[in-house]
């Protein structure tokens, strides 16, 4: 019962420490031209795990890429969140029975 | 004193309840994750000691398919999946500018989603700690209802329900693109994500793109744009 408790211990321990290190690594000196650098890292990540969510395996992007583009749309019109969620999942179910 | 204690808990509630739409893409994937760990040979008390001791999808979800494998083989997949995290932590300090004792509380939780919603609503204070806590909750509550329930029912395969995680983070980027560069940073790292993720792990992935998104912006942004 307790055969794989030891690696999920330095796991959790590992995991803790990649969690963290970012934390702390900032109190380092960063000049204007890293602040900067850093201020559109934010985009890169963001949008990696919108692709990678939209193009993993199984996922039907005949419905998913026009429901991500109505979600867009609806965030810009209201300029709000909680609608780009509810107008994309919608259009991805309601496609998703055509698509 | 008494004001401060509750503008931190009014914050730490604001996050926990903003990631609440985000309950309903994690427990289909909590629930198979359970299937696939049972699966795997581990039994009910493993899974669960998982899901509250690393509460990651991917590293859990990857740990279950490589449990005969070579320790080093394993530590390197979960850095791998997780490498974006030590990014996350270095933008939140650089703008949060959290106390020591508030990045180990906060740090201890982080995921991608607490770190998108934080940074967009660019929420100072114990939103992140909330934000966090409520997805740990939410994986740790599908866990536990997929060991319960297996064998109850069977889980619709196709519900779409994990449709929520990428356009949660699509919802959050959307009002962050106000200008012209971070638009093209954002074409930019779509090209980069599609074909990093032809070849790389997903943390690896994450970490890459965002790398190549910040040396975007550092050629085209003018060199006084310092608004972190």
């Amino acid at each position: 019962m307790f055969d794989h408790l030891g690696l999920i211990v330095a796991l959790a321990v590992f995991l803790l420490a990649i969690r963290l290190s970012g934390f702390f690594l900032a109190d380092l000196a960063v000049s204007p031209r890293w602040r900067n650098f850093l201020r559109y890292t934010p985009y890169g990540a963001l949008t990696a795990l919108v692709v990678s969510g939209l193009v993993r395996p199984g996922n039907n992007l005949g419905a998913a890429l026009p429901a991500a583009a109505l979600a867009v749309v609806a965030v810009r019109l209201t300029r709000q969140l909680w609608p780009g969620i509810v107008a994309g999942m919608s259009a991805f179910w309601l496609l998703g029975q055509f698509v | 004193m008494a004001a401060v204690a509750v503008t931190r808990w009014q914050a730490a509630w604001a996050g926990f309840r903003a990631m609440l739409p985000l309950w309903l893409g994690a427990l289909p994937f909590a629930l198979a994750y359970t299937v696939a760990a049972r699966k795997s040979g581990l039994d009910g008390l493993e899974v669960q000691q998982m899901s509250l001791l690393l509460g990651s999808a991917t590293v859990q979800l990857s740990l279950v398919n490589l449990l005969s494998a070579a320790p080093w083989l394993i530590f390197l997949t979960a850095f791998f999946l997780s490498v974006q995290l030590i990014l996350y932590g270095l933008i939140l300090q650089q703008k949060f500018l959290y106390s020591r004792r508030e990045r180990l509380l906060m740090g201890a939780f982080l995921t991608d989603g607490a770190y998108a919603l934080t940074l967009a609503g660019s929420k100072p204070g114990y939103f992140l700690l909330g934000a966090e806590l409520s997805m740990y909750l939410a994986w740790n509550f599908g866990t536990l209802l997929g060991l319960v329930a297996q064998g109850l029912f069977a889980i619709p395969a196709g519900n779409g329900l994990d449709f929520i995680f990428p356009l949660m983070f699509l919802v959050v980027l959307v009002p962050l693109v106000r200008e012209r560069v971070a638009l093209i940073t954002v074409g930019v790292a779509v090209l980069a994500a599609w074909l990093g993720g032809l070849v790389l792990p997903s943390g690896l992935n994450i970490l890459l793109t965002a790398l190549v998104s910040g040396l975007c912006g550092l050629l085209l942004a003018p060199r006084e744009a310092q608004n972190v």
